[in-house]
């Protein structure tokens, strides 16, 4: 039996699609959410320093403050994208292990 | 089209010869005494934020009387990334622990020169998503359970809206 190329990667695609649609709205939204918090953090110390109620150091520090939690925010997005890379890619091996398998005839997968 | 799909697949089958597996994994387990790490950790900084509010006067409770925290969130989060850094494929949150000492080291900067208390909201904003990534890429690492579970669990950010800070 000879593999057809093209329904397998048919297959592993629509698998894979399939993790990405669940996972991702989720993973999109708590960025958009975490960035319009993190805008309205920014425009809190700017709103202080035109005050005078905070030096331009102390902006700064505030800056810096924020930007090392938003990068810590990223780096959990990047981590989360990897893992639905990692369930989109075995989600996709499953679907066409049994067709590989069969066509190699042993469990290959 | 046709031809990326099929070499898609082609990378996926050889990724797999290659590993000689069929699971893939790119990160680390749940650790729960990570998660509960986090937790505790959580917790012991919003009782020192209201600590700090406490005082009274504009200004917050001064760095001298609160010291002994920074030292020993230092220890916590160092123990933390110590285990971290021991389970596998787990260098994101490593380095997330690392962004959350050097705050935790920027906060204990500013607070030996004074902070007032319109500017706590900040820190403890911060920090909170920081705790709230943390908390919700751990939980995440469960697989097969939505991570939106984990932001339930994870301390609420507080808007800025609700702090005065932009009045």
């Amino acid at each position: 039996m000879t593999l057809n190329t093209n329904d397998v990667a048919q297959k592993m695609i629509e698998a894979a699609k399939g993790v990405v649609g669940d996972k991702w709205p989720a993973t999109q939204s708590y960025f958009e959410s975490e960035s319009r918090i993190f805008a309205e953090r920014f425009a809190s110390i700017a709103a202080l320093l035109a005050e005078g109620a905070i030096s331009q150091a102390r902006a700064q520090s505030h800056v810096q403050f924020q930007k090392e939690a938003w990068e810590t925010v990223l780096l959990a997005v990047a981590g989360l994208t990897q893992i639905m890379v990692e369930q989109a890619l075995n989600a996709a091996l499953n679907a066409v292990n049994e067709v590989v398998n069969k066509a190699v005839g042993f469990a290959l997968l | 089209m046709k031809i990326r799909q099929l070499y898609l697949a082609a990378v996926f089958l050889l990724a797999l010869l290659l590993s000689g597996c069929t699971s893939i994994k790119l990160v680390g387990d749940y650790d729960a005494q990570t998660d509960k790490g986090i937790t505790a950790l959580q917790k012991d900084m919003e009782v020192f934020f209201v600590t700090l509010e406490s005082a009274e006067g504009s200004m917050a409770a001064p760095y001298a009387a609160n010291k002994d925290f920074y030292g020993q969130t230092k220890v916590a989060i160092s123990s933390l990334r110590i285990r971290a850094d021991a389970l596998e494929r787990n260098s994101f949150t490593v380095r997330m622990f690392d962004k959350l000492q050097n705050n935790f080291d920027r906060l204990a900067a500013d607070h030996r020169e004074g902070i007032s208390k319109r500017e706590l909201p900040l820190y403890r904003g911060g920090l909170n998503s920081q705790f709230t990534s943390l908390l919700t890429f751990e939980l995440a690492k469960r697989r097969g359970q939505k991570f939106e579970d984990a932001r339930a669990l994870a301390p609420a950010t507080p808007p800025i809206f609700e702090t005065g800070l932009s009045r």
